[in-house]
């Protein structure tokens, strides 16, 4: 187990122990109503007490009835400092717009609609180039659902809560419905309108003149992109923005010269209709379905899997795709993203023997999905070219309370809840120890981190390959305009 | 999806108490974590869990940046212990105010203490992501949804967070007896 598996566990560990005080909400609840309560006799000099429910409603009223007034009073004061503010935008230089208040107003959208175009520059022969521009008008709204609306009417509805994505030609009267994590690349248009508002990298770019509004300019350096907003001083949001790819992702496709992508028209807080969203074929087209629905995570759960080194656990495989456990095992029901660290100091010449161009930063591109399974007591560890590449197997008290201790063994019968003896008597002595509370198996890939009573509570199971860091070195570049 | 704290704060202010009840169930360990890393005594620290959200509840409508509750209720956090502590070190803990039939809380082994001071001294950021992320239990998308942060931003602060923390482990005997 290395030093990132260690302090993760310790974490873990220290989460647990903090999980085994009860909670406190109840208690605050009933203090804060209670202290409403106080405050509402005081007004009335009448006593009020009935059963706990009865008295905990009339309570949330009363601080309903207590409160709104005061909040009312604060609102029209915001309306009104933000109407001031407005004015004095139109008087000041726009370029007094912070971008903290920008990421602010983006944060409190609950929907966005945007034209779309993406210019894809090909490499002709001959030193000739081509443009290539593709056209949609966006929809996307707070609970992940996604309308993409292309030329003669075909349209594009996902959602990420459902994991099905529904495209509709009205021309030829068929729909296609398709299961997603069939695909690797999901574009993810909430995700890329949020990216809108990372403002820790945020640098003033020249203002530029949008519907007759001088509107301030920012530059946000992504991990492959780079992007240019410009926001309107009335609304404090995004009026146009500009996102282009950097040389290292444009290189993986050797036609491919320059990628543009462009927002524009931007609308925000409009009110999307449901039938916008509706991932329901209809009635009269012809409808074709693509993939498979997600496994019943109930036929499996009663599986007991044999975790077996090097190997697997049951019919997870290493080296699975991400789809393939998808379809195995359902929607996992957590997904972390961890960047792995590389630590890079201003000595650092090269990284895996590519050597750093002056004055360039490390940007990594490998992510490792960490894919939860609470009731099967599992987490993997999913890479998108290497596929799974580890497998945690934990007790119920690593997992919380919607969690299910781990039900099956290693092949050698070792289970959450064995002893250490158990282990050292099937797999002989550990190779090392890094703590006491690990038995460490290298030749298998196989950890064992144990309880302070020497009980097994997590499996740890790794494949037996050696990984590739994906990553490029990045220079700071301008970007044109394609307005 | 997960809703945001900017949210959540919204309907608390706009006297909705479940919302409140939400973000304490959000960030109860987070807080308790910060109260444990000033207060060895366990029910003091159950009762600054307490006051701490009982103090934000009051001070939440003077909170002008909702999507930045995390940081500011861990500000709170941090005020309301170390006026406790500092009350608790004046004051001997009467003992018959136990409740007998309450199991009582259990205080972090010594390792773990020494863990939950080393995360005390972690940046405000990336002490906010390492608590949620580990002691209430969220995904880095729950976190990235409830602080309104990207994901990016998040598994960013998650990773240099435990760049620190690994470099203080490898030299913490200095920084115990500093």
């Amino acid at each position: 187990m290395n030093d990132h598996e260690l302090l993760e566990q310790e974490l873990h560990s220290l989460g647990d122990e903090l999980r085994t005080s009860p909670s406190i909400a109840t208690a605050v609840l009933r203090r804060i109503a209670s202290n409403v309560e106080v405050s509402s006799l005081t007004a009335s000099g009448r006593l009020q007490t009935a059963n706990p429910e009865t008295t905990h409603v009339t309570k949330v009223r009363r601080f309903r009835d207590r409160v709104r007034p005061r909040f009312l009073t604060s609102a029209t004061v915001a309306a009104l400092v933000f109407v001031g503010a407005v004015l004095v935008f139109s008087l000041l230089r726009t370029d007094a717009v912070a971008f903290a208040q920008v990421r602010e107003r983006i944060a409190a959208v609950r929907t966005a609609s945007f034209q779309f175009k993406k210019f894809v520059t090909l490499r002709l022969p001959e030193g000739r180039s081509e443009v290539r521009e593709v056209e949609h008008r966006v929809y996307v709204r707070g609970d992940g659902r996604t309308r993409i609306e292309g030329p003669d009417g075909i349209a594009s509805i996902q959602s990420l809560d459902d994991l099905i994505k529904l495209d509709i030609d009205p021309k030829n009267r068929t729909a296609t419905l398709r299961y997603l994590y069939e695909y690797e690349n999901q574009v993810d248009i909430l995700a890329t309108l949020r990216t809108l508002h990372e403002s820790a990298k945020a640098s003033k770019i020249p203002s530029k003149e949008i519907a007759g509004a001088q509107c301030p300019g920012f530059r946000i350096e992504e991990r492959q992109s780079t992007l240019l907003v410009w926001v309107d001083p009335r609304t404090l949001l995004p009026a146009y923005a500009e996102r282009s790819y950097s040389a290292a992702i444009l290189e993986r496709d050797r036609d491919v010269q320059q990628v543009v992508e462009t927002y524009d028209k931007m609308k925000f807080d409009d009110l999307l209709a449901d039938d916008l969203f509706s991932v329901v074929p209809p009635a009269d087209f012809t409808v074709t379905t693509v993939g498979t629905a997600p496994a019943d995570r109930k036929t499996i759960v009663t599986e007991r899997l044999v975790v077996t080194p090097n190997v697997g656990a049951g019919p997870l495989r290493f080296g699975m795709s991400m789809a393939e456990i998808v379809r195995l095992l359902g929607k996992p029901d957590s997904e972390d993203i961890h960047v792995p660290d590389v630590p890079v100091s201003d000595d650092t010449v090269e990284v895996d023997g590519i050597e750093r161009p002056a004055g360039a930063s490390l940007i990594v591109l490998t992510e490792l999905h960490v894919l939860g399974y609470n009731g099967l007591g599992i987490r993997l560890t999913v890479e998108a070219d290497d596929g799974l590449r580890g497998i945690q197997c934990l007790g119920q008290d690593s997992l919380g309370p919607e969690g299910r201790t781990f039900q099956g063994a290693t092949d050698k019968g070792i289970q959450i809840g064995s002893s250490a003896q158990d282990v050292l008597a099937a797999y002989g002595a550990a190779d090392k120890k890094p703590s006491g509370q690990t038995l460490s198996y290298d030749g298998l890939n196989l950890q064992f981190g144990l309880t302070e009573q020497m009980t097994v509570r997590i499996i740890n199971l790794s494949d037996s390959q050696e990984h590739r860091l994906r990553f490029e070195w990045r220079t700071p570049r301008e970007v044109g305009s394609k307005r | 999806m997960t809703e945001s704290d900017a949210n959540l704060v919204l309907r608390t202010v706009d006297g909705d108490l479940a919302a409140f009840e939400t973000l304490v169930n959000r960030y109860e360990r987070s807080v308790r974590s910060v109260a444990r890393a000033f207060l060895m005594d366990v029910h003091a620290c159950e009762d600054a869990t307490q006051e701490i959200f009982v103090a934000a509840f009051r001070a939440l409508p003077t909170l002008r940046e909702r999507d930045r509750f995390g940081p500011w209720l861990m500000q709170v956090a941090r005020r309301v212990s170390a006026k406790m502590r500092d009350q608790h070190t004046r004051q001997p803990t009467p003992q018959e105010f136990d409740e007998p039939e309450a199991q009582p809380p259990r205080m972090p082994n010594p390792q773990s203490q020494f863990l939950l001071t080393l995360i005390s001294r972690l940046p405000e950021h990336e002490r906010l992501v390492v608590t949620m992320r580990y002691f209430d239990g969220h995904s880095s998308q729950d976190i990235a949804d409830a602080t309104g942060s990207p994901l990016g931003t998040v598994t960013k602060q998650l990773s240099r967070a435990y760049d620190r923390l690994r470099q203080w482990l490898t030299t913490s005997k200095e920084i115990v007896h500093e």
